[in-house]
Parts: C-alpha cells; sequence; structure tokens
C-alpha cells in the first residue's frame, strides 16, 4: 500500500517537474558506456558514531552518484580510479579502488556549525568565512512551534529582531522591528528574498522553509542597495535533492481559545458601581433601585425585569468561540543529476475565536532545474498562493456601554436584535445574524522566477534570474440594513455593497556574474556584479452602490442599488540597480569584502545614489599562537563592518503637487453632483532625497569547549540622516478635507541607534540517551533621534504632533502622566488642581512646597496656586513618560531530547516598553460600564488604580476627566510563547511502515504570561492590551511524517 | 576558445539590457496644477469644492457648540460640549471640535486662495466670466475668516495658496491683527457683493448676491466691536438695506403672515424649506441620493436639543426613536430659565408664534399602542389618583417623507390626534412641557405628565438637580425642544433629516439693519419700522398689532432679545452677544446662572488647537491665546 503510494508520489512528481520545467525527463543515473568489464563497488557511508548519512555525494571518474537514505551506495567504475564522499557538514573522505570491492566509509563530523553553509545575498559562504552580522534560523527550529504565519516562528529567535503579533484575527500579520527604528514612514519592513527573488513571505506555508538567514548589517545588505536597508531576510525553501525521491507530509489541528479580554461588571459589582457614582455625584445614597437607573438614563421599567429574574450577559463569554486551526504540507523532491523537481501543496484554515473569523490558505510550490549542455543550466520556481479570508468587525468594546442584562436569544434560540426589549441597544452580536454583514478577502498571487545559468569559463558563471509576481485580489463588503453600526444609529440604515479589486504585478530582472579564483596557496578571491531593475505596478476599482432590495444580493450585483459609485487608481515605482562585491581571504585567517551598490529610484527627486561598505573578520582561533588554547577556545573570531545604506521606501507620486478628484466629499448644491478637485493630500517634495544609513558593526564569534558553547556577540552603531517621514502640515496654510492635514514628505530628521546582541547555543548535557540543549538570544537596542529638520533651515527640539522628541526614540509617549490618586488625607493638595480625592494624580510642572501650596516655578516670577486660586492642568504638563518599542528582548529555547521524545519550551520577553492600552481606557464619567477588572476609587477603597466614577462631572479648573494617561502603562512582559512535546518513532519501527521519519508532537501556545505592571492582569501585552481580537491560547496536535 | 565570446556577448547583453528602462512617473490619477486649473472646467470644479467647508459647521455639532452656545439661551445636559456651554475646564486647546474649526476654516481659505490664484490664468473667460466664478471663492474666504478672527481673534491670516507657500513660513505662521482680518473679509465681501449674479436659476445653494449683502452686512456689523463704530455700522446698514429694498431684484422675500399661519410658521415650513425665499445663504442638502459630505448623514441638530424621550419620558409613552423628535442619545443643550421665561413670553396664547413655530413642547405617544395610566405613574408623579385606568392613545404610524422620492418614516403625531373625550387636549398627549406656568390643580388632574418652569427651575433660575425636590430627578430631563430643523417633509430617519439650512436668512438682516440704524445714527424710527416688520410677521393675522412695538422701546438690549426670539438655535448667539458686549460675567450670570467659570481675559476667544501648536516649529512665537 505505502509503497504504490510512493510510486505514486514520484509519478506526480515528475509529471510536475516536466510541466513546469518544460525540459525532457531524463531517469537514468549515469549512464555507463564502456565496453570494458566494470568495477563493482558498493557499501556504506558512516559517521564516525557508525550511523549511515544519506545523501552523500559520490564523485568518480566524470560521474555521481549519491548514498540512499541508510548510508549505503552502490556504484560501477570503468577503470581502478579515486573516489570522493563529500557531503555538507562533513569533511571529504577519497577511497582509490582497483577492484571489486564493499567499503565503509567514515565521514568525519567536522566543524558542523562553522562549515554550515549560510546563504548571502547573491551567493552562499560557510559560516567560517563569513564576515558579516548574519543569524540562520533552521527548518527543525520552524517545526518546533508550529504556527500560519512564518514571520511568528521566528519571534525571539533571532537577536536584534522585534516580533509581535498584531491581533488574535485569523488573518493577523506580525509586527517586525529590527534593530530599532531607523525610520520613521519610510517603512521598517525587511526585504525578503525568497530563493534569490524579492517575496512576501506571508505567501508561503511555514513547512516550506529550508532556512532563514537574516542579514543585519550594512555590509551584509549592502549589494541589495535601498530595499535591504531594514535588513534582508533570505528564505531558501525546501528543494530538490538529486537521487531518492523523498516525500514529507507535515499536518497539525489545533483548537484556539481564552481569548485574553476582561468582561464587563456584572449582577452587584455592576449595581454597585452605578451606586457608588451616583453616590459621588449626589452626595447621597439613591432612594430605590428606580432612582438610581433613572439617574443613569436607564429606564427602570425596561430593565428592571431583567434584574430581579437575574438575566445578566456577559457578552465576552458570548461573542468568544473556540476557533480551529489546522495545517497540512504534503512535499514531494527528487530528481536525477540533470533534472530535479519539487512540488509541495499545503493548506491552513484558521476559524477565529470570533464566530465568521476565519481564513483558508493554500499554497503550493513547485519547481525544476535541468542541465541542459555542460555549460547551461535552465530552471524555474513557480509558486501559488489563495487566501479566502472571511471576517467581522469586532464589537466587544461595546460592552462597556450597555447594561450587563438582558436575553441573547428569543425563545427559537435565533438571536435577539435587541436583548432588552423596548431599549435601543443592539446586541453586539447583531453582525453575526445570516445576511446581516459581510468581509470577504479573496486573494490570489503567483509567482514564477525562471532562470538561467552559464558556466563561461573556469571560475566564471553567470545566471540571468527572473523574478515575476502577480497579485489579484478582490474585496467584498456587504451590510445589511441592519448592522450593529446601523442599528446603534451610527450610520444610516441603508444595505449597501462595495467591491474592491486589485491587480498587481511586479517583477524583477537581475543578471549576476560571479566569479571565484585562487591564486597561490592561500589566496581566495572571488567578485560579483549585479545589475538589476524593479518594477511595481498596482491597479484598484472600488465599485459602491447602497439601497438593495435584498440582502441575497450580497456584493454580488451592484447595479441593483440606487446610488452608485466608483473609483479607480493607479500605482508605480520603478528601481534600476548596478552592484558588486569582492571577498578576499588570505590563509582563510583573514577575510575582506568589499560591496559597492548604485541605486536609482523613480519616487525621489534626486534619483540616484551609491551606497558602499566594508567588512573585515580575523578567524583568531586559526593562529598558531592560539594552539596552546584550542582546548578551551575551539573558535574565535573577529569581525569588523561599516557600510551605508539608503531608504526609498516612501510612496510614489511625492515629489510633485498636483491636482486630484480622489477622496473628496460630494457637493450638490441643488443641480446635482457637481465635480470637484483639489490639490492632492501629499504636497509634492522637489527636494526629496535618500535616507541614508551609516551602520558600524563588531562582531565577535565565539565556541568554546569544543563548541560546547559557541556564540556571536554584536555590537552595533547605526546613525540615519536624511530621515523621509510623511508629516502633516500646519492647517494654517490649508489642509486637503476639513479634517485632514495636507501631508509632505520629507528628509526630516536624523536618528541613532546604538545596541548589543548576544546569541548563545550551549549543549548543557549530552549523554547517549539524554540531551539538553538551549539557545538565547538577547537584544538590546537604544534609540534616539539627534536633530529634526522642517527644511528651508527650520530645525526644532521636539516636534509634538509627529510624537519627535530630541534624545528619545521615535516611538515615544508622551501625554499626562497618571502619578495616582488623590488620597483623602491629600484634599488640600487636590484643591490645589480643582480636585476631589478620588480624582486622578496627575503629574504636573508644579512644585509642592507644603500642604495645600503648590508653586510654579518655571514662569519667571513664580506663582503660587492654593484652592482659593487653583491651578488648571495644561498641555505644558504633558510629559515623555516612556518608549514605544522594548528596550530589550529575548528568547529561551530550551529543548530535551530523550530517546525519541523531544520537549520545547520557548520563552520569550520584551521590556523596557509603555503601550496605550485600549482596555484600560474605559474608564469614563457616565460611563455604563467597565471591564470587571478596574479597580476604581471609593472612600473606602483608597486605591492608586481607577479614579472615582461619577455620573456627571464639569467643574472649572483642572478637568476631573483627566483619564487620557490612565491607559498607559509599562507593557513589560514574559512569556512561555510555547511548550511542544514530541515522539520520534524509532527508525527500524518506522521503516517497517514505510516511513523513513515519524515525529508526533502537541504544542501548546501563549499557556504562561508574566506582566511586570498588574494593571495587564488577563490581557494580552504582546498586542498591547488593544480591544479588539485579543490573542488566545492555542493547544495543537500535529504529526511530521517522511517516507 | 571561440564558445567563450557567444557566452560572454549573452551575458553582457542580458546584463545591460536593463539600462534602457526609464525611472520616469507617471500618474495617471491625479494632473499637474497649471492643465488643471489654467482649464476653465477644472478651475471651476476648485470653486464647487470651496463649499465643503460649510457642511462640517451647520447642522453639526463641531458648529453648533461654538456658535451658539456659552450664552443666554442655553445650558448643558451632560459633558457633551460643556465646554462651549460654561466655560469650564472642558474648554481647553485639545478640545475636538474646535480643531474641526481651526482645519476646516483653513482649508478652506487655501482652496479660496488657490482659486484667486490661479483665477487670472484660466483660459476662455471674459473678465465678467472671471469675476463672478472667483467671487464665489472671495465670498467663502471672507466667510471662513470672519469665523476664525470672531472664534480665536488675531491668528494666522493666508492670501497665498500653499503651492505658493514656502517651508519656511508654512512651519512658522504668524498672527495678524484683527483689523487686518476684517480689512480683508470687507473687502473679500465687497469684490463678491459687486460681481457675484443677482439670482441663480437653478442652484439653490449656489452663491449669488443676496448671500454676498448679507453676509457683507453681518461682518460689517460686527466690525463695530473693534470701533469706528458709526463708520462700520453705516456701511452694513447700506449693505441690509440694499437687500432689503430690492429683494424682488436679488430673490428675497419674507413670508408674511395669514389666517392659518404667521410668516414666521411658514418660514420653517418643510414645504418651504427647498426653495425658501429667506434663506439667503445656505447648506443645500441632497435629499435625493444623498450625495453629500458625509452622505446621508446631515441635520442631526435636533438630536442634541431634544429632552430625555429615551429614559424619563418613556413611561408616558415617549420612546428612544421617534423620526420626527429625533432619537434621545446624543443630548447636549437644553433650555434656560431666561430663555423659556423672559426672551418668549411665558403664556399660554402669545401673539408671537415663535416659541410655539421654534419648540416641541407637547409629545405624544410614540409607542405604537395606547398606554394605560398605572398607580405607579400617578404616584411617581404626584398626578390625580383617578387617572389610573386612562387611556393614553397612540399616536405613531408610518408616515412618508420627501427624502429619496418617498421614504417611509415611522413618527409620532400622525394618527388618533384627536380630543374625543372632549377636555380640550388631544388624547394621545403624553409629555407637557410648556414654557408657561400651569396651576397646581392642572398639573394634578390633566391625564398627562406636566413639566412647566416652575418645575425645571430653582429660585436662582438654574435647572434642579437630583434630590432637590422628590421629582427633580425625572424634571430635569424634560424640557422644550428645538424643532426648527425637524420638519417631517425631510426626515430620512431617526437620526438624520435632509433639509436645507440657512446660514443667514432675511429675518436677520432687518434685525442687522435695526442695530446698525441705531449704532450709525441713533435711528430710532427706522429700527423701529424694521423691528416691526419682523415681529408683525411673527403673529398670526388679527393679532399682529400686539406686537408692534414703541420707538421708545427700540434699544439694543430690545434688539438682543429680539433676535433670541427670532433666531434662537441658528448658530449665531454667541458672536451677537461677542459683538454687543454681552460675553461678560455680570450679562451671564443675570441670564444664564449655570454659567459659574466666564473669565473675559481668557473666554472672548478661543484657544488655539494644541494639534497645531504641536505641528509648528514657532509654538512660543506664535502663543497659545491668552491665559489658556
Amino acid at each position: 500500500m505505502v509503497k504504490t503510494f510512493k510510486q505514486l508520489l514520484t509519478f506526480s512528481l515528475l509529471t510536475v517537474a516536466v510541466c513546469v520545467s518544460g525540459c525532457s525527463t531524463v531517469m537514468a543515473q549515469g549512464q555507463v558506456v564502456s565496453q570494458q568489464t566494470p568495477i563493482k563497488i558498493g557499501g556504506q557511508v558512516n559517521t564516525v558514531e557508525g550511523k549511515g548519512i544519506p545523501g552523500v555525494t559520490i564523485n568518480y571518474e566524470d560521474k555521481q552518484a549519491v548514498t540512499n537514505s541508510g548510508g549505503r551506495f552502490a556504484i560501477e567504475l570503468t577503470a581502478p580510479g579515486a573516489i570522493l564522499f563529500s557531503a555538507v557538514g562533513f569533511a571529504n573522505s577519497t577511497v582509490n579502488v582497483s577492484r571489486d570491492t564493499v567499503i565503509t566509509v567514515i565521514l568525519d563530523g567536522g566543524d558542523e556549525v562553522l562549515d554550515e553553509v549560510v546563504v548571502i545575498g547573491y551567493g552562499t559562504v560557510k559560516r567560517r568565512d563569513l564576515t558579516g552580522a548574519v543569524s540562520s534560523v533552521k527548518a527543525e527550529e520552524i517545526a518546533m512551534a508550529p504556527v500560519a504565519n512564518p514571520i511568528e516562528a521566528l519571534q525571539g529567535r533571532v537577536a536584534g529582531l522585534d516580533i509581535a503579533r498584531t491581533s488574535g484575527r485569523s488573518n493577523s500579520g506580525s509586527s517586525i522591528l529590527l534593530r530599532g527604528n531607523r525610520s520613521l514612514t519610510a517603512g521598517s519592513e525587511p526585504l525578503y528574498i525568497i530563493d534569490g527573488i524579492p517575496g512576501n513571505i506571508t505567501n508561503l506555508n511555514p513547512n516550506d522553509i529550508e532556512s532563514v538567514e537574516v542579514l543585519k548589517d550594512a555590509s551584509s545588505t549592502a549589494i541589495y542597495g535601498s530595499a535591504g536597508a531594514n535588513g534582508v531576510f533570505i528564505i531558501t525553501t525546501k528543494q530538490a535533492k538529486a537521487g531518492r525521491v523523498s516525500v514529507n507530509l507535515d499536518a497539525y489541528a489545533g483548537i484556539n481559545s481564552n481569548g485574553l479580554y476582561p468582561a464587563a461588571l456584572q449582577k452587584d459589582a455592576w449595581l454597585q458601581y452605578l451606586e457608588d457614582a451616583f453616590v459621588s455625584t449626589n452626595g447621597k445614597s439613591s432612594k430605590d433601585r428606580n432612582e438610581l437607573l433613572t439617574a443613569w438614563s436607564l429606564n427602570p421599567e425596561q430593565i428592571g425585569s431583567y434584574i430581579d429574574q437575574g438575566k445578566w450577559i456577559n457578552w465576552v463569554d458570548e461573542t468568544l468561540q473556540t476557533g480551529v486551526q489546522q495545517n497540512y504540507l504534503l512535499s514531494v523532491n527528487g530528481g536525477t543529476e540533470k533534472t530535479k523537481g519539487f512540488f509541495s501543496l499545503g493548506y491552513n484554515s484558521t476559524k477565529g475565536i470570533y464566530r465568521n473569523d476565519q481564513s483558508d490558505l493554500f499554497t503550493m510550490r513547485a519547481g525544476a532545474t535541468n542541465k541542459i549542455g555542460n555549460w547551461f543550466e535552465g530552471g524555474i520556481v513557480t509558486g501559488l498562493t489563495w487566501k479566502n479570508n472571511e471576517t467581522r468587525p469586532s464589537r466587544m468594546n461595546k460592552t462597556f456601554d450597555i447594561a450587563p442584562v438582558g436575553d441573547v436569544y428569543d425563545a427559537n434560540g435565533n438571536i435577539n436584535v435587541y436583548p432588552i426589549a423596548g431599549m435601543t441597544n443592539p446586541s453586539l452580536l447583531a453582525d453575526d445574524i445570516p445576511n446581516t454583514l459581510r468581509a470577504n478577502t479573496k486573494d490570489l498571487v503567483v509567482t514564477a522566477n525562471p532562470y538561467i545559468d552559464i558556466d563561461i569559463m573556469e571560475g566564471l558563471t553567470f545566471r540571468s534570474i527572473l523574478g515575476a509576481t502577480l497579485r489579484t485580489s478582490r474585496d467584498g463588503e456587504f451590510n445589511s440594513d441592519r448592522t450593529y453600526m446601523m442599528l446603534a444609529g451610527s450610520s444610516p440604515q441603508v444595505r449597501n455593497a462595495s467591491v474592491t479589486t486589485n491587480l498587481g504585478y511586479s517583477y524583477v530582472w537581475e543578471n549576476i556574474a560571479n566569479y571565484q579564483t585562487k591564486f597561490g596557496d592561500d589566496h581566495d578571491l572571488s567578485a560579483t556584479l549585479v545589475s538589476s531593475w524593479a518594477h511595481n505596478q498596482n491597479e484598484t476599482a472600488f465599485g459602491y452602490n447602497q439601497g438593495f432590495l435584498y440582502d441575497e444580493y450580497l456584493y454580488y450585483s451592484l447595479q441593483a442599488g440606487t446610488v452608485p459609485s466608483v473609483s479607480s487608481s493607479y500605482n508605480t515605482t520603478k528601481r534600476m540597480s548596478v552592484a558588486s562585491r569582492i571577498n578576499y581571504g588570505y590563509k582563510g585567517r583573514y577575510l575582506l569584502t568589499l560591496t559597492q551598490r548604485t541605486d536609482g529610484v523613480s519616487q525621489l527627486a534626486r534619483r540616484w545614489d551609491t551606497f558602499l561598505a566594508a567588512a573585515g573578520a580575523w578567524r583568531i582561533s586559526d593562529e598558531s599562537f592560539m594552539e596552546s588554547t584550542r582546548d578551551v577556545l575551539s573558535n574565535l573570531k573577529l569581525r569588523v563592518s561599516y557600510g551605508v545604506s539608503g531608504n526609498s521606501n516612501i510612496n510614489a507620486y511625492s515629489t510633485l503637487t498636483e491636482v486630484t478628484s480622489t477622496g473628496l466629499d460630494q457637493i450638490n448644491l441643488g443641480g446635482g453632483v457637481l465635480p470637484v478637485s483639489v490639490l492632492t493630500n501629499a504636497v509634492g517634495n522637489p527636494e526629496l532625497g535618500w535616507e541614508k544609513s551609516y551602520n558600524f558593526n563588531i562582531g565577535l564569534d565565539f565556541g568554546l569547549f569544543n563548541n560546547r558553547i559557541e556564540g556571536a556577540i554584536e555590537l552595533y552603531d547605526t546613525d540615519t540622516r536624511d530621515v523621509l517621514y510623511a508629516r502633516d502640515l500646519p492647517f494654517t496654510s490649508g489642509g486637503f478635507t476639513p479634517k485632514n492635514p495636507y501631508t509632505m514628505t520629507a528628509n526630516i530628521a536624523r536618528m541613532n541607534n546604538k545596541g548589543v546582541e548576544i546569541t548563545l547555543n550551549t549543549k548543557n548535557i549530552v549523554t547517549e540517551s539524554f540531551r539538553w540543549t538551549s539557545t538565547l538570544t538577547y537584544a538590546y537596542n537604544k534609540e534616539r533621534i539627534r536633530s529634526i529638520d522642517l527644511g528651508s533651515g527650520t530645525s526644532v527640539n521636539d516636534l509634538i504632533s509627529l510624537g519627535l522628541f530630541m534624545d528619545r526614540p521615535s516611538r515615544t509617549i508622551f501625554n499626562y502622566k497618571k502619578l495616582g490618586i488623590w488620597q483623602s488625607d491629600e484634599a488640600n493638595d487636590a484643591a490645589v488642581f480643582g480636585l476631589l480625592p478620588g480624582d486622578v494624580k496627575t503629574q504636573t510642572i508644579l512644585t509642592r512646597e507644603g500642604e495645600g501650596v503648590w508653586v510654579d516655578y518655571t514662569q519667571e516670577v513664580p506663582v503660587e496656586y492654593t484652592a482659593q486660586n487653583p491651578y488648571s492642568i495644561a498641555p505644558a504638563d504633558r510629559t515623555v513618560i516612556g518608549q514605544g518599542d522594548p528596550l530589550w528582548n529575548a528568547g529561551w529555547q530550551n529543548s530535551f531530547f530523550y530517546k525519541g521524545f523531544d520537549l520545547n519550551i520557548f520563552t520569550i520577553a520584551r521590556w523596557g516598553h509603555h503601550v496605550e492600552a485600549d482596555l484600560l481606557g474605559y474608564f469614563n464619567y457616565r460611563a455604563i460600564n467597565m471591564p470587571s477588572a478596574y479597580n476604581y476609587w471609593t472612600p473606602t477603597n483608597p486605591t492608586n488604580d481607577y479614579p472615582r466614577p461619577y455620573i456627571n462631572r464639569t467643574s472649572n479648573h483642572s478637568n476631573p476627566l483627566q483619564t487620557s494617561g490612565l491607559n498607559i502603562v509599562d507593557a513589560s512582559f514574559i512569556k512561555i510563547k510555547n511548550i511542544t512535546l514530541g515522539y520520534t518513532l524509532p527508525e527500524n519501527i518506522g521503516k517497517n511502515i514505510g516511513l523513513s521519519k515519524c515525529r508526533i508532537y502537541a504544542t501548546m501556545f501563549n499557556p504562561v504570561i508574566f506582566t511586570k505592571s498588574h494593571l495587564l492582569k488577563g490581557m494580552d501585552p504582546e498586542t498591547g492590551a488593544s480591544d479588539e481580537f485579543p490573542l488566545y491560547r492555542q493547544m495543537v496536535f500535529g504529526v511530521n511524517l517522511s517516507f | 576558445m571561440k564558445k567563450i565570446y557567444y557566452k560572454f556577448s549573452l551575458c553582457i547583453l542580458l546584463g545591460i539590457g536593463i539600462s534602457s528602462c526609464s525611472l520616469d512617473e507617471w500618474n495617471p490619477s491625479t494632473v499637474d496644477v497649471e492643465t488643471a486649473y489654467t482649464n476653465r472646467g477644472g478651475f471651476e470644479s476648485l470653486i464647487n469644492y470651496c463649499y465643503d467647508g460649510l457642511y462640517y459647521f451647520y447642522g453639526k455639532v463641531d458648529g453648533i457648540g461654538a456658535m451658539e452656545m456659552g450664552t443666554d439661551l442655553w445650558t448643558n445636559v451632560t459633558n457633551t460640549e460643556s465646554g462651549f456651554i460654561l466655560y469650564n475646564s472642558n474648554m481647553n486647546p485639545q478640545l475636538g471640535t474646535l480643531n474641526t474649526i481651526w482645519g476646516g476654516m483653513y482649508a478652506t481659505v487655501n482652496y479660496c486662495n488657490t482659486a484667486i490664484h490661479y483665477a487670472p490664468m484660466v483660459e476662455g473667460y471674459t473678465e465678467a466670466e472671471r469675476n463672478v466664478k472667483v467671487a464665489e471663492a472671495h465670498f467663502l474666504r471672507g466667510w471662513a475668516n470672519w469665523h476664525l478672527v470672531e472664534q480665536f481673534g488675531g491668528v494666522s491670516l493666508t492670501t497665498v495658496p500653499s503651492t505658493e507657500t514656502d517651508r519656511a513660513s508654512q512651519n512658522n505662521p504668524t498672527r495678524s491683527s484683527e483689523e487686518e482680518f476684517y480689512n480683508l473679509i470687507i473687502s473679500d465681501l465687497q469684490f463678491a457683493a459687486a460681481n457675484l449674479p443677482d439670482r441663480t436659476s437653478a442652484e439653490r445653494g449656489r452663491l449669488t448676491k443676496k448671500a454676498a449683502y448679507a453676509m457683507l452686512a453681518k461682518a460689517l456689523l460686527q466690525r463695530t466691536r473693534l470701533g469706528d463704530q458709526e463708520e462700520y455700522a453705516r456701511l452694513a446698514l447700506e449693505a441690509a438695506e440694499e437687500l432689503i429694498n430690492n429683494g424682488d431684484k436679488y430673490g428675497a422675500a419674507l413670508y408674511e403672515s395669514d389666517a392659518q399661519r404667521s410668516g414666521f410658521g411658514k418660514l420653517w415650513d418643510g414645504a418651504n424649506n427647498k426653495n425658501n425665499t429667506e434663506f439667503l445663504f445656505l447648506e443645500a442638502v441632497d435629499h435625493i441620493d444623498g450625495r453629500n459630505p458625509e452622505n446621508w448623514n446631515r441635520g442631526r441638530t435636533r438630536q442634541y436639543y431634544l429632552m430625555d424621550a429615551k429614559t424619563t419620558g418613556a413611561p408616558w409613552g415617549m420612546q428612544e426613536n421617534d423620526a420626527w423628535l429625533s432619537r434621545a442619545n446624543s443630548r447636549a443643550f437644553k433650555p434656560t430659565k431666561y430663555l423659556l421665561t423672559e426672551i418668549f413670553e411665558p403664556v399660554a396664547d402669545p401673539a408671537d408664534t415663535r416659541f410655539k413655530e421654534s419648540f416641541f413642547y407637547a409629545y405624544y405617544n410614540a409607542t405604537w399602542s395606547d398606554k394605560v395610566v398605572s398607580s405607579g405613574m400617578v404616584n411617581t408623579y404626584g398626578k390625580n389618583p383617578n387617572l389610573v385606568g386612562h387611556v393614553i392613545k397612540n399616536t405613531a404610524a408610518t408616515g412618508q417623507s420627501q427624502v429619496e422620492g418617498g421614504r417611509a418614516i415611522n413618527h409620532m403625531g400622525l394618527v388618533n390626534m384627536v380630543d374625543n373625550d372632549g377636555d380640550g387636549w388631544l388624547d394621545g398627549l403624553s409629555v407637557f412641557a410648556p414654557n408657561w406656568t400651569m396651576s397646581a390643580a392642572e398639573k394634578a388632574d390633566l391625564p398627562f405628565w406636566i413639566v412647566d418652569p416652575a418645575d425645571m427651575f430653582d429660585a436662582e433660575g438654574k435647572w434642579v438637580v437630583a434630590g432637590s425636590s422628590a421629582s427633580a430627578i425625572y424634571d430635569r430631563e424634560v424640557y422644550p425642544s428645538l424643532k426648527k430643523f425637524s420638519s417631517l417633509e425631510w426626515v430620512y430617519d431617526r437620526q438624520n433629516w435632509m433639509g436645507d439650512i440657512p446660514i443667514i436668512r432675511l429675518g436677520e438682516v432687518y434685525l442687522i439693519a435695526a442695530e446698525a440704524a441705531l449704532l450709525s445714527s441713533n435711528d430710532v424710527n427706522k429700527a423701529q419700522t424694521y423691528i416691526n416688520t419682523i415681529r408683525r410677521r411673527a403673529a398670526v393675522v388679527g393679532r399682529q398689532s400686539e406686537m408692534e412695538i414703541d420707538a421708545s422701546e427700540v434699544t439694543l438690549d430690545f434688539i438682543l432679545a429680539e433676535r433670541g426670539r427670532e433666531l434662537v438655535g441658528e448658530q449665531t448667539r454667541w458672536y451677537d452677544l461677542k459683538r454687543m458686549g454681552k460675553l461678560n460675567p455680570t450679562y451671564l450670570r443675570q441670564t444664564n446662572p449655570e454659567i459659574l467659570f466666564f473669565d473675559p481675559a481668557k473666554h472672548s476667544v478661543r484657544p488655539i488647537p494644541q494639534p497645531f501648536l504641536d505641528a509648528i516649529a514657532n509654538p512660543t512665537e506664535f502663543e497659545q491665546n491668552e491665559n489658556y
């Protein structure tokens, strides 16, 4: 059965390979044309431990073969001669044979890590020869924690890379930041190079990834020029290997539950809250419940009976469901020396924790290469991604606006539109009623990367590669006349629907020449020359209509509405580049890399610039004077690099002010809709030039005790000048619309990032049956703004509207700072601000000179404030509270292996940052409800968390509604991101059932979270405690199978 | 060896091939400024957009607070806009509505500056045609600058479009004096008055001479607060009289009273809304397709003025959602005792119809079912126990408005509007909130809930608060609700109302003329004539003479009160108090005792929005307005 399956797969693989490459498939494994009696050699290639090594390349005469999965091989030679055995991660071995024989070859494991091949820009290099700062993540690490989005798999694994998932929406992405913000609006998205061509990592199934290399310093990224300014992720997908056909199946399924979201007050706690606010507002208790409810504008007739019957609603429980996640990837690869092919098919389905929030993702990748002559090879990699995403808005935060009573469902089990009869507060589930709301996106991405390789002469190769991507998507939105927003009165009750279609194509065409030579015994030289052209084009069309008669039309019958509107748009950017690089090595100990890149882009006024970089490395441990230390210090390498990278990642058309009719209000003065046009929202800047980062990096790689402990330390200093920023202009010189200011992209600031990164891999315990290994990554980054330039010689120290402050990071939280709550014994001090005990104590510019006497020393003549002459808290009292990005972050992976079992515990930490947490911001006067987690002040509960509630509050002086600082909190956290327990079937058992590998595992996500601030308890700090689509716990079960 | 050449040539060909591409940008979704605005159609499309700003302030909460509140007429319901109403700490640089005014007015100024700058370059215009079009931009620039100077004082005055402004001056705005503002405002409006067409055929929202003379008169009169009072008042009178005396020419006329209805009633009659002869400068609203700024989301004024139909009125048969009254979930403003009992005469049957035509005060059963008076209601509201069991008839049904060509709307007052039991009151009446005081017996015996000024206000003239009497917690939520912007014809749904909104109407021009006559030459007789014209048409036929006043009664204070009667709710009151020197603690304490915190050294102008000060390079030189 299994065998048939394998044959079937082999057949389909080859069919695909043929179709894709268009080349003929040659099945022969090394054709032997010989008159002589062949010499038959068979045998086994083993490691020093005696384990068979699969996939060892065997070179003999002018032929090649590979060992099978058990390390066995059989070849025939025409004449006596040498056989060369080689495999990645092992030292080569040569055996001379003269007659038929069976041999056992042992390959020395050598220095696995140092000989590991690292993919760098337009080439590969052994880690031993690396000069730049590059981190690698391997397939095995990605497999340890199954996720839908490959980016999430990198969280905490690369020092200096800060990743946070943005929300618990089924289709959500992750925010990513490498070595701090160097740029403001020009984006911090790194460049993803997938198999040599820029692409989008989220279009991949994580299990398709063989390795990810993160290039961090300017010297490593310089060859990519401007596109690589925020770092380059080089993703290598699993490729075909010559030899045996291998089939892999990875699958997991699991459940998503326990969204981290606080419920609103209920039952007695809610009534107590209403009463507490009544007392503080009116100075006495309410007469009865009717008076209390009336005071809150709640009609006692309407809601009294629900309270009496105990019909309480927890809207969080009602809204959230248990989601389901499934992921499958089937991949097949194999081929011959001449022709290789691979094929993979993936499917991921996520049902979110909200009803109607789900996504389906299909991925297909196929590739083939064919050696056409001895100097010419051609190939292609194609990918297809199909995403179908259904989503809905989150209404959960509305639970803080309504009385927590009513009937969620009617007698027939249908959702009640109005849970409280007679009241017009719609159900938070109103959008879930069938045919009420649809938001569906379908995305298709097709990539095709054909290439040709030409061996021009010994050492000189040439590659021409085309990376073409075609994207098309359709967003359909439908709102019936009774969506939540309409029922709540926030938008007119009229059926409406829209369709947005997007058609984008982009291509990159690159030509790469590589020359490699050796002169003398000690000099290695290689050179790379690249020319590149990129073109990105996007077109959108949007159609909207309203006033449909039937829900059933959804967004498929826009013509059936009565008030149509349409729009369309177009956008193109282009880039042209030439780059070169020289690598020189002397005795393998002294390494030098020089890189140049010249870029021209269409979206800048000063289009062309050249970026240079240099890097050197010294393998200290290879020096003869270090010989004596080798027992302890197995490896030591120092790397230094300096380089410039440019950034031009801004919107097209930023250099000219033009006239547009897009994005404007409709004007009808009584004679029909009028044509309108105004100046574009983006004011042109004809001086726009490159943003440039000057990056200095020192790295030290080390290995101790025969590499039991190995790691790297990186120190960097990046100075970024002429930072690009699309800034809102002051309204006095006009605005695009009354609520929408003009923006101008300009080279506005200079920034600096300094940091340390440490990566430490340790083999803590290694015995025959038990192994414990750890990986620790740690990164500290200090970011600051060094100057702010508004153009025309105007520079300022702070630009509050953009949140820019000299010597502070770019994401700085500046606001009123809550110090606590005024307590009963501080009444006299509170009165200085026109406040009462129970109100928020805000930091001000005043200095306390005595009880009830505060002085403003910032004035020329100090001003004294007392209860009689109270002080009004004003914008000058705002202060810098913290930074938005973590000061440091870390990841700590611990892996335990015992016999077939593996246990992985992965912990991450993000520390030293503040967030403005939505979920902490629901304290408002006159708010009917609030999160039950809030500990608010009453005369008998002297907390410092939340102020005293009131039904209504107005005052002369300091605004008691100074609640803007309440939601700002230190968001530092440590979190066990996942725990995985796996079991791999012993090889011999696996073989019996036709499997070369079989692993089953279970993973738990987000099991333990520790937050520094107690206010964040029960919320997720990773998403900044945002109020929609909370993160959740996840439990998955999966298998990895190889045939 | 030859092969190597081939290979080399192939590679070089590929490598060099790239250089044949071009990096020039092409953007088909925009067009360059010269092409756009030297073209007549393009230029006129810019003029069209100069009207956009109006739609952000009239019939919008963003304009109501700043233009109508903080006066003798209104006080607050909750915290909404309480900074404007009470001058409390919510009036601060972070106030969002102020930022909208700032942004909206400056956006308008820049659209107009752009139009005025490019006007001479437009091809295919005669001089006259050009002036007619560019006059619209001059008018709207004058309108926007007028609001800027009145709200914020001497702030940044710009006359060049953003395309011609260098970055240094964009980032370092400077202040101009209020007089400089007025010089430009007046010259802009004079240009508009000279060049706009006498009338327009098709578009009622398009500016014509009647708007220009009215706005010019209004601005000139307001200018008198800065000095040269007689001169500017004379000019204001001249502009106002040009309009009053040439109504036929400019298409402006007052509605006159007849036996059925007063002229004032007709003015607000929905049937006259879209072709109103008194509206001189107006915000035209598209009621068929909703093609407006914010589409259907217009006309929510009535929502902010509505009494608590949702909770307090509910036991008697009101409900949160009534298309005529609107929705009781955004309540912000309620009348002062001064407005209800002094501006308006607190009697049941006044000759002046303006209270009746401006306010809802009889609220009918809107619950779609009859309401039976319970013993609980009798006890709570102090009614006569024999009313238990009395039926308040449902008056709600589905009617129709002219929106979208005949939209179904659900509202009260459509059925059972009869007095079958013959008690002199309609049988569906639920809540009655008159501005006159009724007897205790009437209040107990009539089969509906009555809240009159005696219940609403305490001895100081302040609104009652919870606990000040047994029923105060209910009484404080019941009051007459402004209904000028509620005519059934233009109701879209319970929130949105699609009628046109007048910005200046002819009635106001008469009152401007009267005030200007007094200020320029103390011409009492002229003032009396204009005031009496307005007062006569506020009465129904037969009682007009009761409305006429003697020359001896003609004072500025009388005019201010008359403006209150005529223009209440029309977004002009704060400017009136400011012009007439009544933005002072004495006057405000007298007329609106809820205002405790008014500080003349601070509150005569608004704070400069903080987002603006945070965005400029010279916030310390530009300076926040004093004491904020």
